[in-house]
């Protein structure tokens, strides 16, 4: 199978790094080289770079340069030894020791938050509690605020503040406002509003008034 | 025989005995100090950055439970704390070797010419990408193996490979640039 310079490339890199290659990859570089120009070129390069980072010269240093650092670690340790690491030091180590050796754990963890707290979020939008809970609410209050008025009918600053019944049909959906239409708190406003509720929402006629 | 001694070693020194830390650091300080010498390229950063390498390992021997060779556990705080350092440093800490190093060569130019190549290849691996700057160290001066790459790093073995090939192209690259190969 003829190679790809690309590949032979790749493969005299492993073989100057000293990898151990299969005799028939030896032979596929032999031989490819010895018809390619580039890569003959490429293998000399790699050889004479590979060599030039092996033999990088090492600082020369003073007497007792390592005795240094011994010392200093050694005294080290013992400050850590004899120094008792308070509670919010040891939790700090703890999340730095899970983080540094845990890269992935984090996003990981932040993406099931994010996830978690999307599916929450879904869930309640989409369930008709949550779309009708303020209107209720508003209902309620206004509710509370006329009885203790006094007030027989809603002066008109409270009824502005209600929903009215066409906008509840709209948000709660016709079950709903029948519910709302037995509640006994409701009573005082569906007089009020009884004028502008179709006919349909309001169920039968009753026989005192028939 | 050797690995059964350096264990029962890390057990005192997880007790806090001071013999055995001793004998870790006078182990491994030397093969830890010119390992971060050639990634940070500087003397007094190399020290500093071994002696802060060596109180962290003695502060988080405790959690070294061997499931890796406590060479490998050393290398890999040494590169994620030499990566930490190269991050914040300013990328101007290469020395110029031909006042710090001692090179036998045989004739002055031969040795400035040397000097000059050594002080390239500091450079050219200066502007490799961190990871990959551990890598071709690890590898080519180090001579470790692609999985003691991967287990140091926390990558895979293909992905060291990969990252490996690219750093010696585009270190070639930059050679062929300056006209040195």
């Amino acid at each position: 199978m003829k190679r790809s310079c690309e590949n032979i490339q790749k493969l005299i890199i492993e073989a100057e790094s000293g990898d151990s290659l299969t005799a028939d990859l030896y032979r596929a570089i032999e031989e490819h080289v010895a018809g390619c120009p580039s890569c003959q070129a490429f293998q000399r390069d790699v050889v004479l770079l590979l060599n030039g980072l092996k033999g990088r010269p090492l600082p020369s240093l003073s007497e007792g340069f390592f005795e240094e650092i011994r010392e200093n670690v050694l005294t080290a340790a013992t400050r850590y030894k004899t120094r008792r690491p308070t509670f919010w030091w040891r939790i700090r180590e703890r999340i730095q020791n899970f983080f540094s050796w845990r890269p992935v754990l984090a996003p990981l963890a932040t993406g099931i938050l994010g996830i978690l707290i999307g599916i929450i979020g879904a869930t309640a939008w989409m369930h008709p509690a949550s779309r009708i809970s303020q209107p209720r609410l508003a209902l309620k209050q206004n509710i509370s605020q006329t009885r203790d008025s006094g007030a027989q009918i809603p002066p008109s600053p409270v009824v502005d503040a209600v929903p009215s019944p066409v906008e509840i049909e709209e948000y709660i959906g016709t079950e709903n406002v029948l519910d709302f239409l037995e509640n006994q708190e409701a009573q005082a406003f569906l007089s009020y509003w009884s004028k502008e509720l179709p006919e349909s929402l309001l169920g039968p006629p009753s026989s005192e008034t028939g | 025989m050797e690995k059964q001694e350096e264990l029962q070693f890390i057990a005192e020194a997880k007790k806090g005995r001071h013999d055995a830390i001793r004998y870790l650091v006078e182990r491994y300080e030397k093969e830890i100090f010119y390992y971060i010498y050639k990634m940070t390229g500087n003397t007094a950063d190399a020290k500093d950055l071994t002696q802060e390498v060596f109180i962290k390992v003695f502060r988080k021997i405790k959690g070294f439970s061997g499931k890796s060779a406590f060479r490998t556990w050393l290398y890999r705080i040494a590169t994620n704390h030499t990566l930490n350092f190269l991050t914040r440093r300013p990328p101007s800490g290469v020395e110029k070797p031909l006042e710090r190093f001692s090179d036998p060569s045989p004739t002055s130019l031969d040795r400035v010419e040397k000097a000059d190549l050594h002080h390239f290849i500091l450079n050219a691996i200066e502007n490799l990408p961190k990871q990959q700057k551990a890598i071709v160290t690890l590898r080519v001066q180090e001579g470790m193996t692609y999985s003691e790459i991967a287990k140091i790093l926390g990558r895979s073995v293909g992905n060291c490979k990969a990252a490996y090939h690219n750093a010696i192209v585009k270190l070639r690259r930059m050679f062929k640039n300056e006209a040195i190969l």
